[in-house]
């Protein structure tokens, strides 16, 4: 504390009533740092006998104490000719209209609600020792009469002391207003601050619960991949037995054709043909479905792949194959042109092929959902258009994905490859599928990925990768 | 060469006896067949199979699977040859199928040539 927050006239004797000793060390230093001298009495009749005692300038009494309270010592002040012109300062919560009533019966000066901060407190002080006047002791002209709360009170106080305790329960009424109205303030800024909060926590939980379902959704399917491809080996496995006993059937029928006449054989051997046939197609779509039941059982793994030399145009055909028809299976009427031109040199690469392809058909899949949405706002005037470019770069290799959608504005560019960044409605997309994208070019394969994009044009993937990694 | 096939799909054996149809009929091999572990484990102690030489097994059966079939075949049978066969090709099967000491391992679906190639090698 510096000299000059020092009250005039400082050295003033204050005594506290109080029967908390916390609350009292507490104010009497305070009271001490600003430069008066504090004594303390512990309840109304030791505060008493050291009123009578040591005369202080000033009291500050609490109200609810044992024994005396503080209305009381009050009272017994104010009764005392040599006492009452101490000024007194009540310390309440006032909860209660009748307090102010109850503190005018009992003749105190001034209220001082708790809690107060430092600065009300000693500015209070400063008032009642400033405003000092000796009591006249007698009352307003036959009083004052008037109803509280449904009881009849007289006040025989006189004017000075109504109106400081007035003027002290409006100063408080004001403060806490002040107090109040900031308070509300804040409320409403943290109200804000957490509804926000909620509504992120909401999105998030939308996100984990469709992460879930797609990690409930990929160990279904690597069940379901695995559990037909069972009877998928039997199915080709049979066909290509068949196969070979109708070859060695066609054999037989030939050492035989003596046994038929000609014509009966000619149906044999057509017959024959059409069966071998069939049982070809049997075996060459029980392939094709075999290959297909590989290609989930690899996207719903979870491990760590394996680098293996793989046909980098060979993987972009499939995966435009799969993006492709994915997209014609969820909307029959939609169409897309897909310009392919692939780089027969580009040869093979040391990668993850699961997980390249995973890139690819992300990319893929958000290109083919511009075009769409872009069709759907244009209508039959737009025509839908993918082109995939693949390139050698000598020792690395390059990707083009480019679709003539709505593009993406420079605004969220940056935002592409964040977790949980999505641009699509709620449950159409993770928000995960470039941010997995990026950690498999850039992280896994040491690569580039990077968007070029016009608003209203194109959007262009642009992923380059070295052929062998370490 | 007398051979037990340990599968719970009943149409391996069709599958089996086409496969080897030509050795079959020029008696090259004789196949006897067991659908889960506890029958191929009952027809080894019968000795209905005494002459079998060769298991080849599937690991994914209900009830005792290829894996715990295959060490208790090595435990008893040190002598008899044990092939795995599985759908599942897993670093965790093939480590466990290695630990517990079987003379090959092949995934489904099964290259009947390859297969033929290690069985004449024996």
């Amino acid at each position: 504390m510096t000299a000059q927050q020092r009250p005039p006239g400082s050295e003033v004797d204050i005594l506290i009533v109080e029967d908390s000793a916390i609350q009292a060390t507490l104010l009497k230093r305070t009271l001490a740092q600003h430069g008066y001298a504090v004594t303390v009495a512990k309840d109304g009749a030791e505060g008493l006998a050291m009123i009578r005692a040591q005369k202080p300038a000033l009291v500050i009494s609490d109200i609810e104490m044992r024994g005396m309270d503080g209305y009381a010592m009050c009272r017994e002040i104010k009764r005392d000719e040599a006492l009452r012109d101490i000024p007194v300062i009540l310390l309440t919560s006032l909860s209660d209209p009748e307090d102010i009533v109850r503190g005018l019966h009992a003749g105190a000066d001034n209220y001082l609600t708790k809690p107060y901060d430092d600065q009300y407190l000693l500015s209070r002080i400063n008032y009642v020792l400033t405003n000092r006047q000796p009591r006249t002791g007698d009352g307003e002209q036959g009083g004052i009469a008037l109803h509280l709360a449904g009881k009849r009170h007289r006040i025989d106080s006189d004017r000075q002391q109504i109106l400081d305790l007035l003027i002290s329960t409006f100063e408080n009424a004001v403060r806490q207003n002040r107090e109040l109205r900031s308070a509300q303030l804040e409320l409403r800024a943290k109200n804000a601050e957490l509804e926000e909060t909620l509504r992120q926590l909401h999105t998030m939980q939308d996100q984990v619960i469709a992460q879930e379902k797609l990690a409930s959704l990929g160990a279904l399917t690597a069940g379901i991949a695995h559990e037909i491809r069972n009877p998928l080996n039997f199915v080709t496995n049979f066909a290509e037995l068949s196969n070979e006993l109708l070859h060695e059937l066609h054999d037989d029928l030939a050492e035989q054709q003596a046994l038929f006449d000609p014509e009966t054989f000619e149906d044999l051997a057509d017959l024959l043909a059409s069966l071998q046939q069939n049982v070809q197609k049997i075996t060459e779509h029980g392939k094709r479905a075999d290959r297909i039941v590989n290609g989930m059982l690899q996207h719903s793994r979870g491990q760590a792949g394996v680098r293996q030399p793989t046909d980098i145009n060979l993987l972009l055909s499939e995966d435009i194959d799969l993006a492709y028809h994915g997209m014609r299976a969820q909307d029959t009427s939609f169409n897309v042109s897909i310009d392919t031109l692939l780089d027969p040199t580009v040869g093979s690469a040391n990668v993850v092929s699961q997980d390249i392809s995973r890139v690819f058909l992300n990319i893929l899949n958000n290109a083919l959902y511009a075009v769409h949405v872009k069709h759907k706002e244009l209508g039959e005037g737009f025509r839908p258009t993918l082109s995939v470019r693949s390139t050698n770069l000598g020792d690395r290799l390059e990707v083009r994905i480019r679709d003539n959608g709505n593009g993406i504005p420079p605004a969220i560019r940056d935002k592409l490859f964040q977790p949980f960044f999505t641009t699509k409605p709620t449950g159409s997309g993770t928000g995960l599928g470039l941010s997995i994208s990026r950690d498999i070019v850039v992280q896994e394969h040491q690569g580039t990925i990077e968007i070029d994009s016009e608003v209203g044009q194109y959007t262009e993937f642009i992923i380059t990768f070295p052929r062998q990694t370490s | 060469m007398h051979i037990l096939v340990v599968d719970d799909e009943h149409d391996v054996q069709l599958l089996f006896e086409q496969r080897f149809r030509r050795e079959l009929r020029a008696a090259q091999i004789a196949l006897h067949f067991a659908f889960s572990g506890q029958a191929a484990l009952d027809a080894l102690k019968r000795q209905e199979a005494e002459e079998v030489v060769l298991i080849l097994s599937d690991i994914n059966m209900p009830g005792m699977s290829g894996l715990e079939l295959l060490k208790r075949i090595k435990a008893c049978y040190a002598h008899l040859k044990v092939f795995l066969l599985t759908a599942y090709s897993d670093a965790y099967n093939y480590d466990t199928a290695m630990q517990y000491g079987a003379d090959d391992y092949l995934t489904k679906p099964i290259d009947f040539a390859a297969l033929k190639r290690k069985i004449q090698a024996l």
